[in-house]
């Protein structure tokens, strides 16, 4: 059956659509394969003989394809999937994703889709830096309007204790 | 297609140990549009009738009391002592009159779909129950099973119990789509409630055998699991809703049937008299293999540069820019010249002349050097 013809048929309502969207001009699907998430015959992962996908898993991120001589009824056989170890760098995950995406998967269409989702994975798995420590102003006008307003602070403080009263004299 | 594709044939304990020859139906043209025409008018067969009383809101003796008394004509109920007294009756708009149009039994409930469409809309969803995008598109956990169409070895007919049958699915990673209908089970909203209805849920995988020797009463108490006979394939349950692509658990001896049930491209159906499979219109629909076929691309005139070349940089306006404005119109320049020596003969005429000072009046002089 040809994914044109099968495109047809999934187009209009499947399980995987949202048209949360549709009043900003998009509309989205959520099936796995689907690299963008976008509802469109390039980047379905259910109307295309050549998909391929990148997900998470917990040690590392994968990249699934579609075999390219999986027979059309095959479901579970017709993936497979390569796996970038959580210790691969950036450099050298983007370099597999691409080529996996262009070659092993026969998409070089999906090559910057791919990369975009890799690298958004990566960056996701990065640790948060450290909050580096405030750079303190060395101007004297920054310096003196911060000094005598603690000390005000503080003799307001101290005077409290005759404000509590009420200023009927 | 050089030899007919042929289908694993899958036992409980794991290895395909047979295979059987894709039946034709599975191939045969699906028709999104057949299918959801015919199964809105299927399920309407089902209904039964219902109507308000004939008597509702006309139990009253109630008549106009015609003009005169300032009240609106309507039809009133008489007498003293309740409130009902005096109270409009009958009309749509009156409390306690009837509906407007009220319902009656007596309309068309059913509707007559030809037996060449039934068949159709049953041999579309078939076919569409053969290919993994449209299972998975109607939302069937089937992403772990092997292959589409799914066949079981006919042993599994003679289950009877349950427990058998739950292992069968896990063993063929189908038990995730049973699991998901269990998840889905809810209360239903409204009255539906009351009568039966008490709970909604998903439809999981139907089990299509070729002879019941417990096989029912093993996979019926499945959440979501319906099973039928090869024989009796239905439009309700191969594409629930008018959706197309239900996950469908053949046995290996109901897929072998299914040649004889529904017939072939050119070999009439045993069980459907005179029946041959509908055909596609076009052999081949792929797009892109059109496009690109010798046929098109022999008669097509070769592809031009993709991106036409303008003759210019950049648009210039011809308003402001006044090479291009001479460009267009070369009299533009004449007209330009004549405008600015006009300008310059009217400036010229225009010109202030320069204050000549005057003499001072005599009055004048005669006070300012008065002795």
């Amino acid at each position: 059956m040809s994914t044109d013809l099968q495109w047809l048929l999934i187009r209009k309502n499947n399980s995987f659509i949202v048209k949360r969207g549709a009043d900003v001009g998009q509309v989205f699907s959520k099936e796995n394969g689907n690299l963008r998430n976008l509802h469109s015959h390039k980047f379905s992962g259910l109307a295309n003989t050549k998909t391929v996908y990148v997900a998470d898993s917990g040690n590392g991120i994968q990249i699934v394809s579609r075999k390219q001589k999986a027979t059309p009824g095959a479901v579970s056989r017709a993936t497979s999937t390569d796996t970038i170890r959580a210790r691969t760098g950036g450099r050298r995950a983007l370099g597999i994703a691409a080529a996996t995406a262009s070659k092993k998967a026969g998409r070089p269409d999906l090559r910057t889709a791919a990369l975009a989702r890799v690298s958004a994975l990566l960056a996701s798995h990065r640790e948060p830096r450290a909050i580096p420590p405030k750079k303190k102003s060395r101007s004297k006008k920054a310096a003196a309007a911060t000094a005598p307003a603690q000390r005000k602070s503080k003799a307001a403080a101290a005077d409290d204790d005759d404000d509590d009263l009420p200023d009927l004299v | 297609m050089a030899s007919r594709p042929t289908v694993n044939v899958h036992t409980g304990s794991g290895e395909a140990s047979t295979s059987l020859p894709l039946p034709a139906v599975l191939t045969a043209p699906i028709r999104l549009d057949v299918v959801s025409q015919v199964h809105k008018s299927i399920a309407k067969n089902k209904r039964q009738a219902y109507s308000v009383s004939e008597k509702a809101g006309h139990q009253t003796s109630a008549e106009s009391w015609g003009t005169g008394r300032a009240v609106a004509r309507i039809p009133r109920v008489g007498g003293s002592g309740t409130h009902r007294a005096g109270q409009a009756a009958f009309g749509n708009m009156c409390r306690g009159g009837r509906m407007f149009a009220p319902t009656k039994v007596w309309r068309k409930w059913h509707v007559k779909v030809n037996q060449n469409q039934r068949r159709f809309a049953v041999v579309s969803a078939l076919a569409a129950s053969a290919l993994p995008s449209l299972v998975l598109a109607r939302g069937h956990r089937i992403e772990q099973i092997e292959e589409v169409p799914l066949v079981i070895a006919s042993a599994a007919e003679s289950f009877t119990k349950t427990k058998e049958a739950v292992a069968l699915l896990k063993s063929l990673n189908a038990y995730a789509d049973v699991i998901k209908v269990s998840n889905s089970r809810k209360l239903r909203a409204g009255k539906g409630k009351l009568r039966n209805r008490r709970h909604r849920q998903r439809r999981g995988p139907l089990v299509v055998y070729n002879e019941d020797n417990g096989i029912v009463k093993a996979f019926r108490n499945l959440p979501g699991v319906e099973l039928v006979n090869v024989r009796r394939l239905n439009l309700l349950q191969l594409a629930p809703g008018g959706h197309l692509g239900r996950f469908v658990i053949w046995t290996e001896g109901a897929f072998a049937l299914l040649d004889e049930v529904f017939g072939t491209f050119d070999k009439a159906s045993t069980h459907k008299k005179d029946y041959l499979l509908p055909t596609s219109k076009i052999a081949n629909p792929d797009v892109t293999r059109l496009i690109n076929s010798d046929e098109i691309q022999s008669v097509v005139r070769p592809a031009g540069q993709k991106l036409q070349k303008r003759p210019w940089t950049q648009k210039k306006n011809p308003l402001v820019n006044k090479a291009v404005l001479f460009r267009l119109n070369p009299y533009a320049k004449t007209i330009r010249r004549h405008e600015l020596l006009r300008q310059e003969r009217l400036k010229k005429k225009n010109a202030k002349k320069p204050k000549q000072p005057t003499a001072a009046g005599e009055a004048f002089t005669a006070n300012l050097f008065a002795p």
